[in-house]
């Protein structure tokens, strides 16, 4: 890892040039090839996703919702969750990214069981057909979290169908998960050992825990609702014995810690980008490492903070409100590493790093409200309103987004053999935080006043704040769409990129840009830590 | 020598599975004795001494990498997270004082200030 | 020694993403010990949506349980552990190179799984019988009132899912019988064996569970 290969670019022999034959992409055992293959799967999954936030963006611009009438709304909502929450976020970064770079990082030829990994995105594309057909047919109205007695007994939309697309790409997610635990204890390179991998691999890791130990309880859960749906057992029904709020403790139980399948990788990725645009070597490794550990440990313990005014005991309540407290440590500890790794850093604008500064920002203002809404007495006044809402998007969106369009475009050179086009990408990046902040900045007031969430009207004086988030969303739609198009158009037109275009760290950067079918010519070695930018020469102008 | 290891291998599983079969008996055995709504622990700690041999000698776990042993735990610790914080919500409900039960029992103070206490 | 991964390697059984054989083995057990804890929170949603009803209607869950038939029950445990121990020599006889003891191993295991889903089926058909299915033509003798249904719910669910794991299981023990007694399997190689073993085992532990969660609940 000191000295850097020759720039190789254009190879001929990459795994993409190998075979152009679509069987040789659905039949492919390579991790790269079925990287890309999510890649277009998600984008799509995004854009309708997208397309049901816009229309109810638009619905919002008047107080008596001018566009849609409540039931189509309601069905709105639920689609743009699902769609958003297992079809974008729960796989972005993992099934993208990790699907691509995890072998590449760790100097292996492939993840551990390649036909597993393409059985997932199999499972994936099912679930989504499935999910997808639901919707088309009339779609589901119960929200995306499918809350009991409403989802089995009283929905007339299309509860089971969803339900089963979405336990269908369940097991994708923990056959993924399973995959990278196996593929980081079991394939790394010699000389590559627990403290000198890449920080991407351990939230990666982190986040592989709680796929495989939260997912099968979604699984099993929607099971039970689909049950009782079909031959009305009664289960969570409170006229015939059930509880209600017993869905919710299975429920939250996977979507808590889900919460962090989604914001842990992006926590890696910015690990990434921070160490390579500062050029310096990571402050803390080992407090940012084990971090990612301790949120997907105690992430598990909190998910009563979504229950607080649900029916669940008051001293349970206490105890999940304390506990939630406990997560803010590590998420903190991370925010201070990487701020002190900045410090005296020679640092660089490009686009990945914009995406990354984003992140850091947002995350923190998400993280910080996250508290407010982890307190028992707050909790009460803002619990389902526009300020969950908010507090959210500045994770999911703010954060993961963010983070996941950091790595997209910090590894599309590695991932396709093209640079984009630097300006267009800046600007897009700036695009993005700015519409991103105007839509849900407001919102936190809005929640804070009152409004509530999911309604297809309001009160008008809380007009103006929802013409402001409606202005910000087409801001932001504009920086979404416009890395579809110059991403798109870099494949043909851009230039090649270098082996290694950032001058970065990392065993991916030593091969080939694209890599060869087998990532590397000879099986790499390593002999430092990672994140040696202070050992690195650093070549002239990039 | 291999001969004699495959033997000796043999017979530790089939003490193994008599060791199981005796704790089902008196499992089985135990449900017959009424121990005042405390039956439940007995039942359950033999079923985990179960599982645990199970576990141990017929997975080979005892004998496996700590690697091995980590996922073992895993699985049960995050089963145990679950199990706690869920129930525990159930036997906790009933600490509340119900609505009425509060207003019974506050309504004279709620009425009229209370006299002095100490 | 590490064996350098090359085509002639593959016969062996070694897939090329991995260097050597050891390697691989570490892999497969690794991430079957990863699938097994995802199977152990599968289960565990059913069990603690059970415990906390069992918190809430004690009695209720005693009186549904007292409609189970216990000594089927506590029959298929000793068939099902009978059954682990036939595995258990199976992975042991292809360590030490027996190919015929471990066919036959697998075959004793796979013939008491089918056993215990004969048994299972004669206490399912007298369980509608009595009107235990909570879907179809419920009428349980005694108390018929909602918390007794959720017990039979359950029970129903639980036992389904089990029943599930173990008719898959049946099918790979056989297939991988048949491979075993075709010499794919020897001292050296001997990955996929192991695997069903550990399957097989865990759905033995779901039912060391089951059996007091659902038959063992009423005194006498
Ligand atoms: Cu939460």
């Amino acid at each position: 890892m000191t000295t850097l290969p020759a720039p190789l670019s254009g190879s001929e022999h990459n795994y993409l040039s190998r075979d152009y034959h679509v069987l040789s992409w659905l039949l492919t055992k390579d991790h790269k090839r079925i990287g890309i293959l999510y890649l277009v799967t998600i984008t799509a999954f995004f854009l309708l996703g997208g397309l049901a936030a816009t229309l109810m963006r638009l619905n919002l611009l008047t107080p008596n919702g001018w566009l849609v009438e409540g039931a189509t709304y309601n069905k709105l909502f639920t689609m743009h969750g699902v769609i958003m929450v297992w079809f974008f976020l729960v796989p972005a970064v993992p099934a993208v990214i990790g699907n691509f770079i995890v072998p590449l990082m760790i100097g292996a030829r492939d993840v551990a069981f390649p036909r597993l990994n393409l059985l997932s995105w199999y499972l994936f594309t099912i679930g989504g057909i499935v999910a997808l057909t639901a919707m088309v047919r009339g779609g589901v109205d119960t929200g995306w979290t499918f809350y009991t007695p409403y989802s089995t007994g009283y929905a007339n939309t299309y509860v089971f169908l969803t339900a089963t697309g979405i336990m269908i790409s369940g097991f994708s997610s923990i056959l993924t998960g399973l995959n990278f635990i196996v593929t980081i204890h079991t394939m790394r390179c010699p000389g590559l050992t627990w403290f000198r991998l890449p920080l991407f691999l351990w939230s990666l890791y982190a986040t592989s825990i709680i796929m495989v130990l939260a997912t099968p309880v979604l699984a099993i859960t929607l099971a039970l609702v689909a049950a009782e749906r079909m031959l009305g057992l009664g289960i969570f029904d409170p006229a015939a014995g059930g509880d209600p709020v017993l869905f919710q403790h299975l429920f939250w139980f996977y979507s808590h810690p889900a919460v962090y399948i989604m914001i842990l990788p992006g926590m890696g990725v910015v690990s990434e980008l921070i160490t390579c645009f500062s050029r310096k070597r990571v402050f803390g490794y080992s407090f940012i490492a084990f971090s990612s550990l301790a949120i997907a440990f105690f992430g598990f313990l909190v998910w009563g903070h979504h229950m607080f005014v649900a029916g669940e005991s008051t001293y349970i309540a206490f105890a999940f409100s304390l506990l939630s407290y406990i997560v803010a440590v590590p998420s903190a500890i991370k925010v201070f590493n990487w701020t002190a790794t900045l410090y005296k850093g020679s640092i660089s604008l490009e686009t990945p790093m914009l995406y990354a500064l984003g992140f850091i920002g947002l995350f923190t203002m998400g993280g910080l409200t996250g508290l407010f809404l982890a307190a028992l007495g707050m909790d009460v006044h803002v619990h389902d309103t526009y300020f969950v809402i908010a507090h959210f998007h500045y994770i999911m969106v703010g954060g993961m987004v963010m983070g996941y369009m950091g790595a997209l475009h910090f590894w599309w050179p590695k991932m396709t053999g093209r640079m984009y086009p630097e300006w267009w990408g800046r600007f897009s990046a700036f695009t993005i935080f700015i519409g991103f902040n105007l839509t849900f900045f407001p919102q936190f007031i809005l929640g804070y006043l009152g409004m509530p969430r999911r309604y297809h009207a309001y009160a008008p004086e809380f007009q103006t704040l929802n013409v402001m988030s409606t202005a910000g969303a087409s801001i932001l739609a504009v920086g979404y769409f416009l890395p579809l198009c110059y991403l798109i158009w870099s494949l043909r037109y851009g230039p090649l990129a270098k082996a290694n275009p950032w001058n970065a760290t990392g065993l991916e950067w030593q091969t080939t840009s694209p890599p060869p079918e087998h990532n590397f010519e000879s099986i790499p070695t390593v002999d430092q830590e990672a994140y040696a930018y202070h050992l690195m020469e650093v070549p002239d102008a990039r | 020598m291999n001969a004699v290891s495959a033997q000796s291998g043999r017979r530790s599983l089939l003490l193994i599975f008599w060791a199981l079969m005796a704790l089902l008996a008196l499992t089985t055995g135990l449900a017959y004795v009424p121990m005042g709504g405390y039956e439940v622990i007995p039942a359950y700690l033999i079923a985990v001494v179960k599982a645990a041999l199970v576990v141990l000698f017929f997975m080979e776990v005892k004998a496996a990498s700590r690697l091995t042993w980590v996922f073992v735990g895993a699985g049960f610790v995050w089963l145990a997270m679950l199990m706690l914080l869920t129930v525990g919500d159930y036997l906790t409900r009933g600490w509340t004082p119900s609505a009425e039960e509060l207003t019974q029992h506050n309504a004279p103070r709620m009425a009229a200030p209370a006299p002095e206490e100490h | 020694m590490r064996v350098k991964n090359t085509a002639i390697e593959w016969e062996t059984g070694l897939a090329q993403q991995f260097d050597d054989l050891p390697q691989q083995h570490e892999a497969a057990t690794l991430g079957m010990w990863v699938f097994l804890a995802t199977e152990i929170l599968m289960f565990g949603g059913l069990f603690t949506a059970f415990t906390a009803y069992r918190a809430t209607y004690p009695h209720a869950f005693e009186v549904g349980s007292e409609h189970l038939y216990r000594w089927i029950g506590v029959g298929n445990t000793a068939v099902l552990l009978l059954s682990s121990l036939f595995v258990a020599l199976a992975v042991h006889a292809i360590k030490h190179g027996d190919n015929r003891a471990c066919t036959r191993d697998l075959v004793v295991a796979a013939a008491l799984g089918v056993v215990f889903l004969g048994l299972k089926s004669i206490e399912y058909t007298l369980d509608i019988r009595e009107g235990l299915l909570p879907w179809y033509h419920f009428h349980p003798e005694g108390a018929n009132d909602a918390a007794t249904k959720l017990f039979l719910v359950f029970y129903w669910f639980m036992t389904g899912l089990h029943a599930v794991h173990v008719t898959i299981g049946i099918v790979l023990l056989l297939f991988f019988a048949a491979l075993c007694r075709r010499g794919e399997y020897d001292t050296e190689w001997h990955n996929p064996i192991e695997m069903v073993g550990l399957y097989w085992h865990f759905v033995d532990i779901v039912w060391i569970f089951l059996l007091p969660t659902l038959y063992l609940i009423k005194p006498g």
